[in-house]
């Protein structure tokens, strides 16, 4: 029990409990045994103190007490400090110069957090003293930069002796002691002086390092020569200065794969810091020539300064919440008192407050975009790989790889465009030889480029090989009974049907076009990602594969649509065209289904209040709304009364249980508050369809 | 051991953990018990969104801070009439292991501990009722409080109703009883 206990159970004694005073009396005993020189004069003085104790009664034993605090107030000042912790300094007194690895044990009086903010504090501390430190050299004259490491290294000092972490105080004071005497003008600034404090920080830094992945109770080795840096700086400031400073052992690198190695412990970081770790290799590899001695340092964090890790349910949690504020926002706005107009002033400052609420809401959208980057690296890998198996020589060029897209995004986009890529390489470019036959550069290309187009995000995968074969793909559909005859059809419209479910096989495909494996799969990932895909092909020119999908899929741009007393939204990119039909138009089929003829096109007419029973809706067709949705052999027509208005609302998942009503995707929080239900177009066709078969 | 002490023993353990506090309310002029512990909140009436292809006895969705939450009208899932809404109204939201829910009765009334001497085994029905429902029947204060086993009755709700979106038959044709 050292001397911080004692104080401290001096002061939960009770003067009433004589077995206390006496196990409180053996501690005292111990430590004086323990002590050394005028310490253990003042305890052996509290001993006596205590001895008398048992005879006096209890107004005495109070007093006693409190002469007993005194004293120990002085033992305490007198060991040197308020840490309970172990500390270095002591074995350094005992053996300076042994060469081993030193312990320290951190306190677990203070929390992880609290020990983390410090890491990071210290961190930007250190690396803020070095750069100034670094330019110091070339201009000593500047008194500016001179403070600004000495701010450093006292700002270290104060916060690592509130939290007890002695070894980095120690460091961070002997630093500063050092440089008090430039500072005041006792000293020249010398090289000598530049290369202590480079390398102190180089130790504080290193020791930070380990700590990360300590915590709080547990116990880091110091770095090695952590003793030996310690001694050479006394030294160095006692006017000692043959010690070469070159002997000093470097402190040994934090470990080069440390710093990327924490990206991968804690799964749940933003992967925002991430591009900053190449920037941090490249630094890296320079400072060798640049640097002589401080090669760690460099290295150590500059992450900390420009972003931060932040756990993901967090900053959902985040942006719920401002969700609710543009809601809860939203319905201020609108309240009577502010729309009535009588209320100038009031209506002013709602207004304001909207502003805020807006840019607080775009901002924290930004939040969770992250940059393409590194799905297009991993394109390029995949590019590389296959082209080198199937013996074809590909240029793999990518092109925007900064656009940014919402971060969960980033998995859904990336199954889609291996399946393109693939196909492209596989099928798309052809050989060497067939290219050089055909008057082609025997590299063939494959461009995948993205870019932001009107709020929504568009990949781009374009080949220069073989494109698509119309007649074959319509020789494919006729055989599939997809169609009778594509007389009719545009170019497009035949592409599009290599997007259809059981259009194709992979064997199939490759015999007939070449092209579109298992391209439905592709077509449903992006639709799930509320996209659309489109190509554009010239047979032997290439094709590209356009996708165009929102920012994110947060927010769901839609329609109010409105079916007697109710309200749905419909997604905007469901709905192709919104028609009033005129009695011409309307052809019904046994009295019973209904189909639209839409400009020579027969759509099925489904009617929302029916697959929805609802009672009070329009159901005159003439007097409603045709919407047309879905695409190719799934476009239909849906009844509703009216379109509303246009909204832009947060996709919500409906309660558990309630998740999966077919025709819902959804549910979104109204402008009033209420829950709005957000329509899927692909689930009421679908059900619609099979009540047709049903009945 | 015989059979006869097992059985008693095991009825005394089912009864312990029975007992306890229990939220009451009412629905029509029955007085039921929900446990407390299941309890999430007790809110007022509010706006409730109807979502199509749903039972009967499910209203619809509610917006409670930015989450939705089904609710359900207790009263049509038991086979008795609609709840007519009055002032009185509430909703009560039950957080049970899957799901949370909103169940909608006619009053609350208060929160009383039951203790296992007051609760007795829910008598036989024969067919009218279904008892599974009721883990039993509480006596305090002499009123009969019908003590619901809510997680049984959330867990046997079938939210969509599979009939009607083959098309089948209409929302109105169905009925459930207790």
């Amino acid at each position: 029990m050292n001397i911080n206990h004692l104080a401290i159970s001096l002061i939960e004694l009770n003067p009433e409990n004589l077995s206390d005073l006496n196990a409180f009396k053996q501690n005292l005993v111990l430590s004086k045994k323990k002590a050394r020189g005028r310490l253990k004069d003042i305890l052996g003085k509290a001993c006596a103190e205590i001895e008398v104790w048992f005879d006096h009664d209890l107004e005495e034993r109070k007093e006693g007490i409190n002469r007993l605090g005194e004293l120990l107030e002085q033992a305490m000042e007198l060991s040197g400090g308020s840490s309970p912790a172990a500390k270095p300094k002591k074995s350094q007194a005992v053996e300076p110069k042994k060469m081993e690895l030193l312990k320290f044990t951190l306190s677990n009086e203070f929390d992880a957090d609290l020990l983390n903010e410090f890491i990071v504090e210290g961190m930007e501390c250190a690396n803020m003293a070095e750069s100034a430190m670094l330019e110091w050299e070339n201009d000593p004259n500047n008194r500016d930069l001179l403070n600004t490491i000495f701010r450093g290294f006292h700002t270290i000092k104060g916060t690592s002796s509130f939290i007890n972490l002695d070894c980095i105080k120690d460091v961070a004071h002997q630093a500063e002691s050092m440089l008090v005497k430039v500072r005041d003008g006792q000293e020249d600034f010398t090289p000598g002086h530049a290369d202590m404090s480079l390398k102190s920080l180089d130790m504080i830094k290193s020791i930070l390092e380990r700590m990360k992945s300590s915590g709080p109770g547990r116990q880091i080795e110091l770095p090695l020569g952590y003793q030996e840096m310690l001694d050479t700086l006394k030294n160095f400031i006692s006017g000692n200065r043959n010690t070469k400073i070159h002997d000093v052992p470097a402190v040994p690198a934090v470990p080069a794969a440390m710093p990327a190695v924490m990206p991968a412990a804690e799964p749940t970081a933003v992967p925002v810091a991430k591009p900053e770790f190449k920037e941090r290799i490249s630094r890296k590899e320079e400072e060798p020539s640049s640097e002589k001695s401080s090669t760690v340092s460099q290295t150590t964090d500059q992450v900390t300064e420009s972003t931060v890790r932040v756990k993901i349910d967090r900053l959902d949690k985040l942006l719920d919440t401002v969700g609710e504020l543009v809601i809860a926002q939203t319905m201020v706005g609108q309240d009577d008192l502010v729309m009535d107009g009588k209320h100038r002033e009031f209506s002013k400052k709602v207004s304001h407050t909207v502003k805020i609420v807006r840019e607080l809401h775009d901002l924290s959208m930004i939040l969770r975009m992250v940059p393409l980057k590194g799905t297009f690296q991993k394109m390029a890998r995949l590019a590389r790989d296959l082209s080198l198996k199937n013996g074809k020589m590909v240029k793999f060029v990518i092109e925007g790889e900064d656009i940014e897209i919402d971060r969960n995004m980033v998995d859904m986009v990336s199954d889609p465009l291996i399946h393109l890529i693939r196909n492209a390489v596989d099928h798309g470019i052809e050989t060497p030889d067939q290219r050089r036959l055909i008057g082609k550069s025997e590299t063939g290309q494959i461009h995948l480029t993205a870019g932001r187009v009107e709020g929504s995000i568009m990949l781009t995968i374009w080949d220069d090989g073989r494109g698509l074969s119309r007649q074959k793909i319509v020789d494919k559909a006729i055989a599939r009974g997809l169609i009778d005859s594509a007389e009719r059809m545009t170019e497009k419209e035949v592409w599009q049907m290599i997007f259809m479910p059981g259009f194709s096989t992979a064997e199939q495909v490759t015999e007939v076009s070449g092209r579109g494996v298992g391209l439905d799969v592709v077509h449903q990932a992006v639709e799930a990602l509320r996209g659309r895909i489109e190509v554009q092909s010239t047979e032997g020119q290439g094709c590209s594969f356009i996708m165009r999908m929102p920012l994110t899929m947060a927010i769901t741009d839609g329609m109010v649509v409105k079916v007697g007393s109710q309200r749905y939204i419909l997604p905007i990119a469901n709905i192709q065209k919104a028609i009033k039909p005129v009695e011409s138009d309307i052809h019904t089929v046994n009295q019973r289904a209904e189909m639209l003829d839409f400009r020579g096109e027969m759509l099925p007419i489904f009617r929302l209040h029916r697959l929805f029973e609802i009672q009070d809706a329009q159901t005159e067709l003439t007097s409603g709304l045709l919407v047309v949705i879905g695409e190719g052999q799934q476009r239909s027509a849906l009844f509703v009364d009216d379109l509303l208005t246009q909204t832009q609302v947060v996709t919500k998942l409906l309660g558990k249980g309630i998740n999966n009503v077919p025709g819902v995707a959804g549910g979104a929080i109204m402008s009033d508050g209420t829950v709005g239900l957000i329509l899927d177009a692909a689930g009421i066709i679908g059900m619609a369809q099979q009540r047709l078969n049903t009945t | 051991m015989s059979n006869a002490a097992s059985v008693k023993e095991n009825q005394s353990i089912k009864v312990d953990s029975r007992a306890g506090k229990y939220l009451t309310f009412f629905l029509a002029s029955e007085e039921y018990g929900v446990e407390i512990l299941k309890v999430q909140e007790i809110i007022g009436r509010m706006p409730i969104t109807p979502v199509p292809l749903t039972s009967r006895y499910i209203l619809g969705v509610i917006n409670l801070r930015g989450k939705i939450h089904p609710i359900m009208d207790l009263k049509i899932k038991f086979g008795m009439d609609h709840t007519e809404i009055t002032d009185e109204t509430c909703i009560i939201v039950i957080r049970t292991t899957s799901l949370m829910m909103g169940i909608l009765v006619d009053k609350v009334s208060e929160v009383v501990n039951v203790a296992s001497d007051d609760i007795e085994d829910t008598p036989s029905f024969g067919a009218d009722v279904n008892p599974e429902y009721l883990l039993g029947v509480g006596k305090t204060g002499g009123r009969v409080r019908l003590l619901l086993d809510i997680e049984k009755v959330i867990n046997a709700t079938d939210i969509i109703n599979m009939k009607q979106v083959a098309g089948g038959e209409s929302k109105d044709t169905l009925d459930e009883s207790l």
